[in-house]
Parts: structure tokens; C-alpha cells; sequence
């Protein structure tokens, strides 16, 4: 058969598939560390995640009479980051709720990948906080699954109830906040992993450098200004994560560099101001998706400007 | 990433395809008016006779790559597509010479006045694809000034190696012919624009004296540093308006086989009447071969043995932005710089997943995911090269200049 179609006539080869695959790859050392802190629950939770995931796109394929796009495994991605964002000790049908909502809300209805507005994983994590509050915030210490605080839990009732001296040293040192042995969700306590996860995925060039830069370096210097310590904020809680796998989601941010640099500063000033000021200790799901309604605003800033 | 591509036929010295017993000279193988035929059927022609010709300013003249006789006039499809008036000629394999040829002054007794009667007579067209006539290039309207010549020896297309022979294996013609152009497009200052992949030619261009007007320009090997408004912003830091030509920032650009062209025919007095075609892919005979115009590709390419049983696709051209064609009967024209053939899946768009690959990959700073200022795209493919959902954005960007200009 001869094929008649449009130059180029050679394509790099790179398919979505192969990048959410990359995405996959990099998660992994956060999975380990996942396994390693908080047990054989972390696998149940992300592969149950994954799985629903799985279902509710292919479901969603059905109902919308759609072509099936599971073999781009944006749906798995999807499940996997929701999993790491959740606290190790939730129900297994919680999670199968929330991934369920990613997929099939957030995403889906939306009109799938590239359209969706929010950022699926951290929608499905808004909705399971708003859903059940109180085993969303039950956070438990690695190895022994004892309840307790995470660091910045901990940072933020510390700095309102004692006197300021208190340092964050009794709760966490670098070195635990580093290597992950800290309370928190599934995949963020390990800036090491991430960090991995990271590297890899800048090397191959799956994600652009600059909405990290910007979303962690803005964070970085508020706090230093707010009197802070500014590495404390940057290795704990989901800031990594977020800045690393969610702040440049490619569907729910810009597409222009400069607005990249602004999305990642939005993020950084929106987490800064809830983790400073905010009833939450943690800011970085809700200035992610909060910073996700102004995309079509960011790009419109560079359309013409080029 | 490209460089790999080229390695098939790099090294294979440009070798003369025998003339084949009928030759397909389309009489509109370049940008502008059609030529008109000056022979008629059952005419005997010679090689270099002029059998096409008009008198608008934007037109090339067409020869007889050999003597033989006409046995017709017929309408033939071009790579593009379109059918086109083409003379088919019955060749005699004497290649007796027209004896009107000319006998030109030796290359440094030529006037302007004079290179610029000499390039419109023997049909020079820009021979990396566009295929304008030179002679309209070097011969710039009044309000326009043109200070700079460059000769693109980037040739950055995957695959291509045509003129990256010529300037390895006849370094002294494309100066000469460098010269000319240079003096008749009255340029001042010439810059030769080399890819770095390409660097061992260099020390040809220098022996043949290329240093005593031009200055070379070594460029990263970047697919498309060899697209004019690339090529002009980094050799001479101009910007190309987007629907300008280079001519409108005061600088004309040349290619290689035309330099190499415009020389061998003031040496010889011979017009244009062969080109340098790569062939290369999965064809059966990759090398760099001396066409005749007018050969058809099935005259040129080898194919493979398991040619009937597998998908392929038959590019006129370079990958990135040559024509597919759907069969072997097209003749190679003056623009026609490779013949490749590729191995082929069909392939469906997937959805946007807005990577930004496309914007980031654009030379010219388009967004090629949306329609919005996509009259400037110059259809280079990096955009579509790199989407990892393989949308069909050259195809969107071709229909919406379509559109806009029925508008119009």
C-alpha cells in the first residue's frame, strides 16, 4: 500500500503514551519510598487508585461512545498521582471513590485528556477532603502507623500556640524530611524520590524546567521574607510533589513560557499565604487548582506577543 | 537526532544516471508564469535546444535534456500533485548538441547586466525546492536594495545530501558560481551559511578562494536552520517580516546547485538540463545520482524487493517538508533534491494534551496548536515532527492559509 499524507513525512517517535510512561518511570522511586515508610498499604491504596482509574476512563469510553484512550495511560498517571497525595491510612473504597471522581468528573466530563480544566488527581483529592475531612487528615507515623502530625502540621500549630523559638527540629530534621521518614501522604514525604523522579524526567525532557523553578523558588523566598525557614517549606509537605508532577500537568497549565513562570509564581504565592496564614497547614493542592482557572487567562497573555 | 538519516548516501559520490528512452519535461516546473512550448510534435529537438518559453518576467525557460524527437505534449502530475503540460520527448541517446548554443565571456569578464541576461536564458530556478526563477531574485524592483547574498549550504533537511556532494566534490564551480550571483544580484557582502555537520567541505570552498569575497558562517546542525528566515536571522541577524521574503531586509539567499548550476553553464554554455537527486530510504539504490530533467523517478530509484507487499511512502523531496506521492511516474524536475522512500504506518490523531511541544519547537514563535497567526507558518513539520498526539497541524496550517487567501 502506498500512503499519501501531509509533510513531515518523519515523526520523533515520542507518543503521549511514551510520555505518560516517562511519568510512570519517575514515580517509581516515590512508590518504593512509598512501600519502604508506610508498608504493603501504599501499594494496595495506589494500585486500587490505578485500577479504578483504569475503569472509570473506560467506563466513561462507553457511556460517551468515545474511541478508548486507556493505551495512553493518562488514566493511570492520574490514579497513581491521586494515590500519592493521600494519607496512608484511608479506607481502600475512599480511594476508589476519589480516583473514580478524577477520572470520570474532573476529567471525563470535561471532555477528557487536554481538555479538562482541573488538575484530575488533585481534583479527586479536594473532593475526598471535602467528603470525609476527618480520615483525610488522619496522618500516621512511617513504620509504626502511630497517629500523629506531619511536620507542617505540627510547624503551624507550633508557631500559633508556643513561643516562636520553637524549632521545627523536634518534629522533623532535614535529614528524616529528606529521605521521607515523616507523616504525611503516600508519595511526598521523600524529597529524594521525587527528586529522582524529577531529574529523570527533566533529562528526558517530558517536563519544562520552569514551572518548578518558579512555583518552589517563589515559595522559597516568601518564606524567607516571612521570617520562615525556607528549605523546611520546600522539603515537607506536598510541595515537591506538586511542583515536580502537578504544576506542569500539560492539560491544566500554560503552554507559553512566560506563562509558565507566571503559573508557577501564582502557585508559590498561593501556597505561601495558605500554609503562613490559611486554616490549612498545607496549601499546595488548593493553589495548584486555584491557579488552574487562570490558564486560559495566561495563555491569552503571549498569543499575540510572539 | 537528524544526523543519522543523512549517513545512508553521505559518502556516495554523485554518479550520472543513464538517460532513459523517454523523457517528461514539464513546461511548469517553477514559481510563476508557465512556459510555452516552441516545438511541436514529431519535431526533432538537441540537447540544450530551448523548447519553452515565455515572456512574463516570472517564468524559467525549459530545455532539451537530449536530442531525440517530440512525441507529444501531454498533461503529466507533478509531486505536488497537479497536472502540468509536459512535453515527452523520444530519446535518440545521440545527445547531439544544439548548435545555437552560446559561448558566454569567461566568468570575470561577465557584467551584471549581463549574468542576469545569461541566468534568465539557460532557466535557473532556486534548486532546493521553491523553485523561483534567479533571475527575478537577483533582479530586485527599485525601492528595494539588497546588500547581502548568502549561499545555503545548510542543507538541514533528513536524508538530503545533493548539495553537500556538490560542495565536496566541486568546491571551484559553487564558488564561481557564488561569484557570479553575487555580482548579479550586486550584493556587497556574501556569507557562505555551513552547517556544522558539514564542516569538512570547508576547506575546498577555501582552497577555491571563497574567502576573497564571502565570509563563512558555520551554523549548528538544527533542522530548519536552512529555512530562509532561519538561515537570514542567524548568519546576518536580519528579521524576515513574517509574510515577507528575504529580499525586504536587503538580502537574497542562494542555493547550492544553483551556484553550481549558474557556473558549469557559463563554462560550458549548457543550460540547465540535469540535477543532483539523492536517493535514499528504503529504496533498493541509495546514493546521489546526475538526473536528467525530465526522468521519471521510476527511471532514478530502485525498489526494494519487498516493494508490493509492505506500506511505504514515496517522498518527492525532503521528509520534513517534501511531497508523498502515490507513484513512480512523475519526472524529476529542477526542484526535485531527493527522492526517499520511507517505511509507512497510518496513523490517527489523538486528542491535544497541550505538552507545548509545538510552541516550543516552532522557529518562528507560532502556536501551531491553535490557528491563530498560522498565515506566517512556513511548514517546516517540526511542530507535527514532535506532537506526541501526531496531529495533523502542517495540514491545519495549510487549510487555514487556503482559507484566508480564498477570502481574499
Amino acid at each position: 500500500m502506498k500512503i499519501l499524507a501531509v509533510s513531515p513525512h518523519l515523526h520523533s517517535g515520542v507518543t503521549t503514551r511514551i510520555l505518560m510512561r516517562d511519568v510512570l518511570i519517575a514515580l517509581t522511586p516515590a512508590f518504593c519510598a512509598a512501600v519502604y515508610f508506610f508498608g504493603w498499604r501504599a501499594a494496595a491504596l495506589t494500585l486500587t487508585c490505578a485500577t479504578t482509574a483504569a475503569l472509570a476512563e473506560l467506563l466513561a469510553a462507553k457511556i460517551f461512545k468515545k474511541e478508548n484512550n486507556i493505551q495512553d495511560l493518562s488514566a493511570v498517571v492520574t490514579g497513581v498521582l491521586l494515590a500519592f497525595c493521600l494519607p496512608p491510612s484511608l479506607p481502600l473504597w475512599m480511594a476508589a471513590l476519589g480516583s473514580f471522581f478524577a477520572v470520570f468528573v474532573a476529567k471525563e466530563l470535561f471532555g477528557g485528556l487536554g481538555c479538562n480544566i482541573f488538575n484530575p488527581a488533585l481534583s479527586g483529592r479536594a473532593f475526598l477532603l471535602a467528603s470525609y475531612a476527618a480520615y483525610m487528615t488522619n496522618w500516621t507515623r512511617p513504620f509504626d502507623a502511630v497517629t500523629t502530625a506531619t511536620p507542617l502540621a505540627g510547624a503551624a500549630i507550633a508557631t500559633v500556640t508556643s513561643a516562636a523559638a520553637q524549632s521545627f527540629n523536634s518534629l522533623a530534621s532535614y535529614k528524616e524530611l529528606f529521605l521521607g521518614a515523616v507523616a504525611g501522604s503516600l508519595g511526598e514525604t521523600s524529597a529524594l524520590a521525587l527528586l529522582l523522579g524529577a531529574a529523570y524526567l527533566l533529562l528526558r525532557r517530558v517536563i519544562d524546567w520552569r514551572e518548578p523553578f518558579s512555583y518552589l523558588a517563589s515559595v522559597a523566598v516568601i518564606m524567607f521574607l516571612a521570617g520562615q525557614d525556607a528549605l523546611f517549606h520546600l522539603l515537607s509537605g506536598g510541595l515537591l510533589l506538586g511542583a515536580f508532577f502537578m504544576a506542569n500537568d500539560y492539560a491544566t497549565t500554560p503552554m507559553s513560557t512566560r506563562g509558565k513562570l507566571i503559573f508557577g509564581l501564582g502557585c508559590g504565592v498561593l501556597t505561601s499565604v495558605i500554609r503562613l496564614w490559611g486554616g490549612y497547614p498545607e496549601g499546595v493542592c488548593y493553589s495548584i487548582l486555584i491557579m488552574n482557572m487562570f490558564v486560559p487567562l495566561i495563555d491569552r497573555l503571549d498569543e499575540h506577543k510572539k | 537526532m537528524h544526523s543519522d538519516y543523512k549517513k545512508l548516501t553521505r559518502d556516495s559520490a554523485v554518479t550520472a544516471v543513464p538517460a532513459p528512452e523517454y523523457l517528461y519535461v514539464p513546461l511548469a516546473q517553477h514559481i510563476g508564469a508557465p512556459a510555452k512550448p516552441l516545438v511541436a510534435k514529431g519535431e526533432h529537438v538537441r540537447r540544450g535546444q530551448l523548447i519553452g518559453s515565455t515572456d512574463a518576467f516570472v517564468t524559467a525557460n525549459v530545455h532539451s535534456p537530449v536530442s531525440g524527437e517530440v512525441v507529444e505534449q501531454l498533461r503529466i502530475r507533478n509531486p505536488q500533485g497537479n497536472y502540468v503540460e509536459a512535453l515527452k520527448i523520444k530519446n535518440d541517446f545521440q545527445d547531439e548538441l544544439d548548435p545555437n548554443l552560446p559561448h558566454y565571456a569567461p566568468p570575470s569578464e561577465l557584467s551584471t547586466e549581463e549574468l542576469r541576461d545569461i541566468i534568465r536564458e539557460i532557466g535557473l530556478v532556486g534548486m532546493g525546492g521553491a523553485a523561483f526563477p534567479t533571475h527575478v531574485k537577483v533582479s530586485p524592483p527599485r525601492d528595494k536594495k539588497v546588500d547581502t547574498l548568502i549561499l545555503n549550504a545548510a542543507e538541514c533537511e533528513p536524508y538530503l545530501n545533493a548539495d553537500y556532494r556538490l560542495l565536496l566534490e566541486h568546491p571551484e564551480e559553487v564558488v564561481t558560481g557564488l561569484r557570479l550571483l553575487a555580482r548579479a544580484a550586486r550584493a556587497v557582502w556574501v556569507v557562505a551559511a555551513i552547517e556544522d555537520n558539514k564542516k569538512d567541505v570547508i576547506a575546498g570552498l577555501k582552497a577555491s578562494g571563497i574567502e576573497e569575497f564571502a565570509r563563512i558562517a558555520v551554523l549548528p546542525s538544527v533542522y530548519p536552520t536552512g529555512a530562509e528566515k532561519v538561515l537570514v536571522k542567524k548568519t546576518v541577524g536580519r528579521q524576515v517580516p513574517p509574510s515577507g521574503l528575504p529580499l525586504d531586509v536587503g538580502v537574497v539567499v542562494a542555493n547550492v546547485g544553483t551556484a553550481y548550476q549558474l557556473a558549469v553553464s557559463v563554462r560550458t554554455g549548457l543550460p540547465l538540463l540535469e540535477r543532483v537527486v539523492t536517493v535514499s530510504g528504503e529504496f533498493a539504490n541509495p546514493g546521489n545520482y546526475l538526473v536528467r530533467i525530465g526522468t521519471l523517478y521510476q527511471d532514478v530509484a530502485g525498489l526494494p524487493e519487498n516493494y508490493g507487499q509492505k506500506d511505504y511512502r514515496i517522498v518527492s523531496g525532503g521528509p520534513m517538508m517534501g511531497f508523498s506521492v502515490s507513484a513512480l511516474d512523475i519526472p524529476v524536475t529542477k526542484a526535485t533534491s531527493g527522492l526517499i522512500l520511507l517505511k509507512a504506518r497510518v496513523f490517527t490523531e489523538a486528542g491535544c494534551i497541550r505538552c507545548a511541544r509545538c510552541v516550543d519547537a516552532c522557529p518562528l514563535g507560532l502556536l501551531p496548536y491553535q490557528d491563530r497567526g498560522m498565515e506566517y507558518c512556513m511548514e517546516c513539520g517540526l511542530c507535527a515532527f514532535v506532537c506526541p498526539a501526531r496531529r495533523y497541524l502542517v495540514q491545519n496550517a495549510r487549510q487555514y492559509k487556503m482559507a484566508l487567501r480564498s477570502k481574499k
